[in-house]
């Protein structure tokens, strides 16, 4: 069943995983503010984080199932918006996933120096 | 492709693509909703960098990068397996022993069709078969237990009717 997998597909695998938690993070600190899906996209893609409709949208809408976003509808510009920000356990949470990501920076800084 | 016509029904046709691939909920409609406004603006910005309308290529251009509907579809939905990764052991299993123990009698049922007399050929049913027919015999049997009326012979009378 498990084919050899080519050495660009093992690589677009792990680099998949790696962004995931990244991206994670990435809105959730964008959404300390709040804003709406295009400008979210936008703002992380000026700062050099593509991430693309089919990747976001879904991932919003897991954080908010799992209760660290709230989201309303809202029109703006004559035309209805969902507007996202961080909730209370989702502030709290950003703030143990910064400190953690901390760690794993300077660990991963440390031992990237040794090679 | 007639220039007068508007190019923003290209974003209405895309979406509709879209939802035909999405499940029909409410939930669905925010999550396509959601999207329409994220290509509009998307629209937008670009006529604001480039300073005129936008043409019906570039939109289609912009619909391309987004994605196949059905594929943009599949993953705006909620995920949905039939067996999780807790589960799939014991599916696997259960899997394994159902066929083992359908195809390993089936099989021998099917070759062994001589010996028995009445296997049907039929292999998916022969086991009920032959099960139905010993209910048979036994209530015949049984029935046959009573006394006869004539001769009070429980084994069979002589006489005939």
């Amino acid at each position: 069943m498990t084919t050899s997998m080519s050495n660009a597909e093992v690589f677009e695998n792990l680099r998949l995983e790696l962004r995931r938690g990244c991206l994670t993070l990435a809105v959730l600190t964008q959404l300390r503010t709040e804003r709406y899906g295009y400008t979210l996209r936008k703002a992380l893609a000026d700062e050099g984080l593509e991430i693309d409709e089919g990747t976001l949208y879904p991932l919003l809408r897991r954080l908010e199932s799992q209760g660290l976003l709230v989201s309303e509808w809202r029109e703006e510009e004559q035309r209805n918006k969902r507007f996202y920000k961080l909730s209370p356990a989702g502030k709290e949470t950003l703030t143990q996933l910064l400190a953690e990501w901390e760690r794993i920076n300077t660990s991963l800084s440390k031992i990237l120096q040794e090679v | 492709m007639s220039p007068s016509k508007n190019p923003l029904e290209l974003v209405d046709r895309y979406l509709n693509a879209v939802r035909f691939w999405l499940p029909k909920t409410q939930r669905e409609e925010d999550v396509l909703a959601e999207l329409g406004d994220d290509l509009r603006s998307q629209i937008e910005a670009k006529e604001s960098e480039l300073g005129r309308p936008i043409t019906k290529e570039e939109v289609s251009e912009i619909l391309k990068r987004c994605g196949m509907p059905m594929i943009v579809a599949g993953r705006l939905a909620p995920k949905r397996y039939l067996i999780g990764p807790t589960l799939f052991p014991i599916y696997a299993f259960v899997l394994k022993m159902v066929l083992l123990w359908i195809i390993v009698p089936v099989f021998s049922l099917h070759r062994g069709t001589g010996n028995t007399g009445h296997a049907s050929g039929r292999p998916w049913n022969s086991d009920r078969h032959d099960h139905r027919q010993s209910v048979v015999s036994v209530v015949y049997r049984s029935g046959n237990h009573n006394p006869c009326v004539c001769c009070d012979r429980t084994n069979g009378c002589d006489r005939e009717g």
